[in-house]
This record gives C-alpha cells, structure tokens and sequence, in this order.
C-alpha cells in the first residue's frame, strides 16, 4: 500500500477516536445539565459552569 | 454564538490542515510521504507535555486550597496527557516501522516516552490504591508534581544527550527550523487549531467533572435531610 494512504487511514482513525470521545463527553455534560435542570436547581448549577 | 463560531472556525481550520498535509505540503528528503506524519505526531506530543504541565499546575493548586475539585482537574489532565503521549507513541512507531524496519529500537526518545509513560501509569495505580478521598488526592498531587520534574529530563534532555535515529525535532539544537516555507504554514496551522481542540476537549471535561460533583454532593445532602 502506497504510504500516503497509509499516513492517512492512521490519522482519520485517531481523529475520528476523538471527535466520537468529545462527542461522547459533551452529550454526557447535556445529560448531567438536564438532570439538575429537572431537580431545579439550575441556578446554582449555572454559576458553577460560568466559572469556567 | 460566540461558541459556534469557535466551532465552525476549529472544524473549517482542522479540515484546512488535513487538506494541506495530503493534498499541498512539500516533502523532507528521506521521509518521503511520512513527512506528513510530522503534521500530526509533534503537536500531539507537544499537547501531552501541555497536559503534564496543567496536572503539575492543578496538583499544586490542589496543595494550596485542598479544594477537591482541582484534585479531579489534575486527574484529567493526566488521563489526557497519557492519552496524548500513547497516540505519539503509536504515530511514532508506525512511522519508525516504514523508516527503521521496525515497530521500536529503544532509541532514546522511544525509551524516554516509555519511561514517562510508566510514571504516570504509576499515578493511576496510586490513586486507585487509596481509598480516602483526602489521602488520595494529597498523594496523588506530590506525586504528579514530582512526575512533572521529569518531563524536560526525559522530552528535551536526554534525547539531545544521546545518538538518536529520531530525526532532528522541528527546532533542532542549533535553534533553526528544518521546515520549507509549505511545511511551516501547515505545521503551526495543525499546531495551532490541534492545541485549541484538545482544550477544549479539557473544558468539556472539566465541566463534566463538576457537574458530577455537584450532582452527587447534592444527593449526598438530600439524602442525609430525609434521615
């Protein structure tokens, strides 16, 4: 295999790896921020995360 | 909207870099193709040096105020530093199997980042041997702190010290850049928009870990009023 492609299957593989692990992450933030939502506590939690 | 914006800029930028790694850069003598290894694998080794470096700095402020929460920042530092430094690992080998013939040599920088990444698999085998948050946490930030002491040792000094097949690190010891002015644009580019992601990765993180602390420390509460 011309190594071009074999520098790009290595690359696409490790970077679809980290899009899937940040997708992953954020949609575990929007689940966590849901589930203070729904205990109504959002105000509190929300100067939490401006702390950022 | 300030956020998409950062969105749309890192996805159009990454989507630059990818294009002109393949599509555009020029190509080292020797190297061949695998040049273009050299858009990916330096700056994720630069991001693990990063990471080390913001788990020192999060371990310390851990000692100043025991606040617990930069215990956990430290941890996730950490956990994406290793992470970084095996994904150096791999490029770097794979790239060193086309060029060396083979997978490792124990070259100095393959022995270096070995060696970096026992010590902090060690970190992890530490905190999950203590059981008492406070303990862990106060153990695991000394230990992070003196882990970092060996990250210039073992990146920048020893494989300056010794012969290396390692080719010279993009400013190599006479202080200049090995790069034509094709290869530059796109290396800092990668650089560029690569460290900006992982923050960001780091942020979500981050927020993430908070998140779960508030949330358990407030069932912990609640739980404690309805005994």
């Amino acid at each position: 295999m011309n190594a071009v492609y074999v520098v790009l299957i290595i690359n696409l593989v490790i970077w679809t790896g980290l899009f899937f692990y940040l997708y992953k992450t954020d949609r575990s933030v929007r689940q966590l921020k849901q589930e203070i939502e729904d205990l109504d506590l959002m105000k509190d939690s929300k100067s939490l995360t401006d702390q950022n | 909207m300030l956020s998409k914006l950062w969105k749309a800029i890192l996805f159009v930028g990454i989507a630059l870099v990818f294009t002109g790694a393949f599509l555009w850069s020029s190509l080292k003598e020797g190297l061949g193709d695998f040049t273009r290894v050299l858009y990916f694998h330096v700056p994720v080794a630069w991001i693990t040096v990063v990471f080390f470096f913001m788990a020192a700095y999060y371990s310390y402020r851990y000692l100043r105020t025991k606040d617990i929460l930069f215990d956990a920042y430290a941890k996730i530092s950490n956990e994406l530093g290793i992470l970084f430094a095996i994904m150096a690992t791999i490029t770097g080998s794979i790239w060193a199997k086309v060029i060396w013939h083979s997978f490792w040599n124990w070259d100095p920088r393959e022995t270096s980042i070995f060696i970096l990444l026992l010590i902090y698999g060690a970190y992890f085998s530490l905190r999950s041997a203590i059981e008492q948050e406070d303990r862990r946490a106060r153990l695991a930030a000394v230990y992070s702190l003196l882990a970092f002491v060996t990250v210039p040792f073992f990146i920048f000094i020893v494989p300056r010290i010794y012969f290396s097949l390692h080719p010279d690190p993009v400013i190599n010891p006479q202080g200049k850049i090995n790069l034509d002015v094709k290869q530059r644009i796109i290396f800092f580019s990668s650089l560029f928009f690569q460290t900006i992601l992982f923050l960001w990765i780091f942020i979500v993180r981050k927020t993430q870990v908070k998140l779960q602390m508030y949330l358990r420390e407030y069932k912990e509460t609640k739980l404690l009023e309805e005994k």
